[in-house]
């Protein structure tokens, strides 16, 4: 007689989680353990003879006469020992018409909200719903059918959103206070949406969107913050918000806004190395802000300079690194610099009055209504020129 | 303030002297004074640990394999439980196989789903091989330098 030993949940079930308890006594909503990933090569099970396993361990389930592993889709029998099963691929492991089976695609078929908790999956995902308020995923490449809501979405590569992306206007506005305070950690501040690869979406609105590769927006790009490794693609109107990019943007119908928004495109430099760069300079200026408290506390009594000494000097030395690497950054945009002048700003449409073009060291402000125009970079100065042709 | 620290011997000099964060050593000795001996927690054969201004140090050492899962698990786990927002864990001198890969993917799962951040400070290389032959190194944040550990600091 055998036993198979499982190095995984044999009886999850994804409809029927609960709350997890924390350490301090509160429940966790939003963490449920939604998925049980496992990675390539990871064993799964394992067939062990039944004498070697105590009989108050025994599942009379897993009690099998025969020498036989239930192996499923995407799982392998390991070669150097064939009673262990490994996982052939990157998934979740469930119990598929009684073999173990690894699924490379989660699909979730309602929303991402608090039946599923967040949810962290190291394949593909797919959400039939929408993704609701506060809750975050991250995925290889990730598909949403419906809304993304204020939500946090990772996809390592591609992100996809079929209905749009709509953030929440206060939270937005709060993000630089919220970095400021350092207080971010322990929840999402506003709407993000990143890409290792591409991104894909019909709107979006108060939202933070970052990815490497390119980002296509089928509608408009309304008050939102971008940052784009490759191109923009904006089929609609680009209004408010500022957009990060180093190639070409591509504005279809609307640039700016009747309402005096203002609406920034910063080219010229790596859109990363400025978020990296906004970061640095955040944490400075909320670390000089302590190291003053610190020392006008320390300055009060001997009590009070021993019980802050040892802050005071972390901060010094956190503010040493910062500087280096703020330096480092710097150089960094020295370099892009050179490539300023092949960054393109196209326009067929409209260009409202009150937009705000950076392209390298060149900026300019437009003032007038213009249609059919591209913004470029020539002698260190950001210049228009008319797209249509002279009759 | 640095809330508890293990290691395989009592002593708080021995800590001092000798604690395998190295680098992060005056980082987390400055506090020393602080130390409640009482604070102690459960002691694992390859890991110590300590924690300071919300972030948890986790230092694992030495050979992870399939044996080793239910431990290296609960020893992860251990680390939540200090109900810290950040987590970093010390991978210089560790060899992970498969399954300890997955698990530590598991531990990940449920840091992002708690919403808390997650480091590997200085994994080695054979870490970085197999996450990197898994496709797995976008979901890990790793930090290089004692800067960026710093950096991860609440002051």
């Amino acid at each position: 007689m055998y036993y198979l030993h499982h190095y995984f949940d044999p009886d999850f079930r994804h409809t029927q989680l609960s709350p997890v308890w924390e350490p301090d006594g509160s429940i966790s909503s939003r963490y449920l353990g939604y998925v049980q990933n496992v990675v390539r090569g990871q064993v799964l099970a394992e067939l062990t003879d039944l004498k070697f396993v105590s009989e108050n361990a025994r599942d009379p389930r897993f009690i099998t006469p025969e020498r036989r592993l239930p192996v499923g889709p995407n799982c392998t029998v390991l070669e150097s020992n064939p009673d262990k099963i490994v996982a052939a691929a990157n998934g979740y492991v469930f119990y598929n018409n009684g073999l173990i089976s690894v699924k490379k695609l989660l699909n979730i078929r309602n929303d991402l909200g608090f039946h599923t908790g967040n949810v962290f999956f190291v394949g593909d995902v797919a959400v039939h719903g929408d993704v609701q308020t506060g809750f975050a995923l991250h995925a290889a490449n990730v598909l949403v059918k419906g809304h993304i809501e204020s939500s946090k979405v990772k996809g390592v590569g591609d992100v996809v959103c079929l209905k749009g992306i709509r953030g929440n206007a206060a939270l937005a506005s709060d993000e630089d206070e919220q970095e400021k305070r350092h207080s971010d950690e322990t929840m999402i501040p506003s709407t993000l949406v990143q890409a290792g690869g591409n991104l894909r979406l019909p709107f979006c609105e108060h939202v933070q969107l970052r990815a490497r590769g390119n980002i296509i927006i089928d509608g408009s790009c309304l008050h939102s913050k971008v940052y784009v490794g490759g191109n923009l693609v904006v089929k609609g109107r680009l209004q408010g918000g500022t957009v990060f990019a180093n190639k070409l943007i591509y504005v279809e119908s609307r640039l700016g806004s009747d309402y005096s928004v203002p609406t920034r495109v910063m080219m010229g430099y790596d859109a990363f190395n400025y978020l990296k760069l906004q970061k640095v300079e955040t944490r400075i200026g909320y670390l000089k802000e302590r190291k003053a408290f610190f020392e006008s506390m320390s300055s009060r009594n001997e009590v009070m300079e021993q019980e802050y000494a040892d802050r005071l000097k972390l901060v010094k030395l956190e503010l040493r690194a910062l500087a280096q690497r703020h330096k480092v950054l710097w150089n960094s945009f020295e370099q892009d610099g050179k490539r300023a002048s092949e960054c393109r700003l196209v326009v067929p449409g409209r260009v409202m009055p009150g937009c705000e073009i950076y392209i390298g060291d060149g900026y300019l402000q437009t003032h007038d209504t213009d249609s059919d125009v591209t913004f470029y970079l020539e002698d260190d100065e950001v210049k228009m020129r008319s797209n249509k042709k002279k009759s | 303030m640095l809330c508890g620290c293990v290691g395989l011997e009592e002593s708080m000099d021995y800590l001092i002297d000798v604690n395998p964060l190295e680098g992060l050593a005056e980082i987390l000795t400055l506090d020393v004074a602080e130390y409640e001996a009482g604070s102690r927690y459960a002691c694992r054969s390859f890991s110590a640990y300590g924690s300071e201004r919300q972030t948890v140090f986790g230092c694992f050492q030495g050979r992870i394999a399939l044996n080793d899962n239910q431990e290296f698990k609960a020893a992860l786990y251990d680390l939540v439980s200090e109900n810290a927002s950040k987590v970093i864990l010390d991978f210089k001198d560790v060899y992970l196989s498969r399954s300890a890969v997955g698990v530590l993917v598991g531990f990940a799962a449920s840091m992002h789903g708690r919403n808390k951040r997650f480091y590997l400070y200085r994994p080695s290389l054979q870490v970085r091989a197999s996450l990197q032959e898994l496709e797995l190194m976008p979901f890990f944040r790793i930090l290089e330098s004692e800067s960026d550990v710093i950096a991860g600091l609440r002051l």
